[in-house]
């Protein structure tokens, strides 16, 4: 297994590409900051109005606070881009032969992209939060940040993401094609613009708040910068099925397949 | 006699379609195992099991002595180097960053690299990637990345696709000295049947997803008829003199044939004559690996 995780590191980190989504991920913060920024200079000068337009134009400050938790949707199709074309790639250009013929069992080849991909998910969300918290603060301040339900909030968002990773992986490792880059990056969307269909469970606001919590995509809706959810652990305990369920159903599916 | 890889009626369906039928064949250690056989015939196939990338529908190989159900396998696989079909290539990587690709997979030094590098011809490519080599350099690649982890038995499928003349040369050079200098057991399969001749010391003849016979190359050599090649202006009259004489032929094109059966020349020259079959050349020579092999399929018309 150190082998191969030896053998996906290099691999990742030889590759441009992971710098390239790692400079994206930057950037996001950063210029979502600039732009909150004008606009708040915009709503500072606004408010020196007279009139009622000017009270409201004084409450609509953005805040460094605001940018913790936008990412999480665009970070799934980052983790894909990254990961998801990292192990995809092992199987268009038949590296993953290499590792087989050689004596690396399937379940240790899967279990090591997981870990390569996971690895990748948490230096994309530190890299993220870090110019969030820095250049953010720096320009924009903070409104609430740091405290209790913000900081257990952040946390939150890792099993989330972690359950997409495994999922991502999930879809390229079965599909072993860009049809399966392709699906794991776009999942997210997919599932939010079938987001309306719960609508259909509104008369049943228990199984709808089952699903909004066991789904990783609605899921991220429930975290904000608000309190901290309710039923936090039950939905940490989703996250970690999906990604105990789709790991398995991995590795079953890859041990069984035939490889060109 | 010790073998390296036995397999016991081995049978793989893709679908509907039997690639393997209770195939069997014993690659002997220290061998280099010649597979003879036509496109589709299950020659990948078998390497593909072999080599951990498809799972066999039934019956079983042994490996190193080791069943392929048995868990230890896997640490037997380690001794194998394979080029199946296409090399297995990171494109974006020079030929050494491939290789280093490889040792961190096996765990083991880079410090060799250059000297297998060297062997298979690859020696100054600098950072070249290897999306920009020929399809021979590839080859050559491909054939390096086998051999990073010091197997004791290395299957190449169709290893000198793509090289020119003198590739091929180099590689037949390389394959020999491996077996003869390392004591590397090597399976191989090939279509170019003359080149294997000069290697192999023992062959499987595969038709139909079956190993329909088996032998050592002195066997071979035995078996092997000595004929006369014969070049007519009309091989149907030939046939029928041939005929006549209850001679055992085989014809190839309308004016090439071989002749099995021994026969004085002038007597048949003579009786050709009279048919107004003349001769424009004759040669007499050894049944190539690759006349055995038609012969033995029947992929030419064999009167």
């Amino acid at each position: 297994m150190c082998n191969l995780l030896a053998e996906g590191y290099r691999r990742l980190f030889k590759g441009k590409r992971f710098y390239i989504v790692m400079a994206v991920m930057a950037a996001i913060p950063a210029l979502f900051a600039l732009l909150y920024s004008a606009s708040n200079s915009f709503m500072e000068a606004a408010s020196r109005q007279e009139g009622e337009a000017a009270e409201i134009f004084a409450d609509m400050r953005s805040y460094a606070d605001d940018l913790l938790f936008s990412h999480t949707g665009v970070m799934v199709l980052l983790v894909g881009i990254t990961a998801g074309m990292l192990i995809v790639q092992d199987f268009r250009n038949n590296t993953i032969r290499n590792k087989i013929i050689v004596g690396h069992s399937r379940t240790e080849i899967y279990l090591a992209n997981l870990i390569v991909s996971l690895t990748v998910m948490m230096i994309y969300e530190a890299v993220y939060l870090v110019v969030a918290l820095a250049f953010g603060g720096l320009l924009l301040g903070f409104r609430d940040f740091p405290n209790t339900d913000i900081i257990v909030n952040m946390l939150l968002v890792l099993p989330i993401e972690m359950a997409m990773t495994s999922l991502i992986v999930f879809l390229c490792t079965s599909m072993k094609n860009v049809g399966g880059f392709v699906l794991s990056i776009s999942m997210h969307y997919i599932v939010s613009m079938f987001s309306l269909a719960l609508l259909l469970l509104h008369k049943h606001p228990k199984i709808m708040e089952i699903v909004k919590e066991a789904v990783p995509s609605y899921q991220m809706d429930l975290i904000g910068n608000g309190p901290i959810p309710e039923h936090w652990l039950r939905m940490i305990l989703f996250m970690f099925g999906i990604t105990l369920i789709s790991t398995i159903g991995g590795i079953l599916i890859f041990k069984k397949s035939d490889l060109k | 006699m010790e073998y390296v890889l036995q397999t016991q009626q081995l049978c793989k369906k893709y679908g509907k379609f039997n690639a393997l039928t209770d195939f069997t064949i014993n690659v002997p250690k220290g061998s280099i195992y010649g597979m003879v056989g036509r496109n589709g015939a299950g020659k990948t196939t078998l390497i593909r099991i072999v080599t951990g990338l498809n799972n066999p529908s039934s019956g079983e190989f042994t490996l190193f002595g080791t069943k392929n159900t048995d868990a230890d396998i896997l640490a037997k696989r380690r001794k194998i180097g394979a080029v199946v079909e296409t090399p297995s290539l990171h494109p974006e990587m020079s030929a050494k960053d491939n290789l280093i690709q490889q040792t961190k997979a096996l765990g083991i030094s880079d410090e060799k690299l250059d000297e297998i590098l060297n062997l298979v011809g690859l020696p100054n490519t600098g950072k070249k990637k290897a999306k920009h080599f020929s399809l021979g350099m590839r080859q050559r690649l491909g054939i390096a990345f086998s051999l990073v982890g010091d197997p004791d038995f290395l299957v190449l499928d169709e290893p000198i696709n793509g090289l020119d003349p003198q590739g091929i040369m180099e590689v037949r050079e390389m394959i020999l000295k491996l077996n003869r200098e390392k004591g590397i057991t090597i399976l191989i399969s090939s279509h170019i049947l003359d080149e294997l001749s000069r290697l192999a010391t023992h062959y499987g003849f595969i038709e139909q997803g079956r190993c329909i016979k088996e032998m050592s190359a002195e066997e071979l050599e035995k078996v092997s008829r000595r004929s006369l090649h014969i070049n007519v202006n009309d091989t149907q009259l030939l046939a029928q003199v041939l005929d006549g004489m209850k001679a055992e032929y085989r014809i190839y094109s309308p004016t090439e044939a071989d002749i099995f059966t021994p026969m004085q020349v002038t007597p048949l020259v003579l009786a050709l004559n009279e048919k107004k079959c003349f001769v424009n050349s004759m040669t007499e020579h050894h049944e190539s690996l690759e006349n055995y092999f038609m012969g033995l399929v029947g992929g030419v018309r064999n009167v």
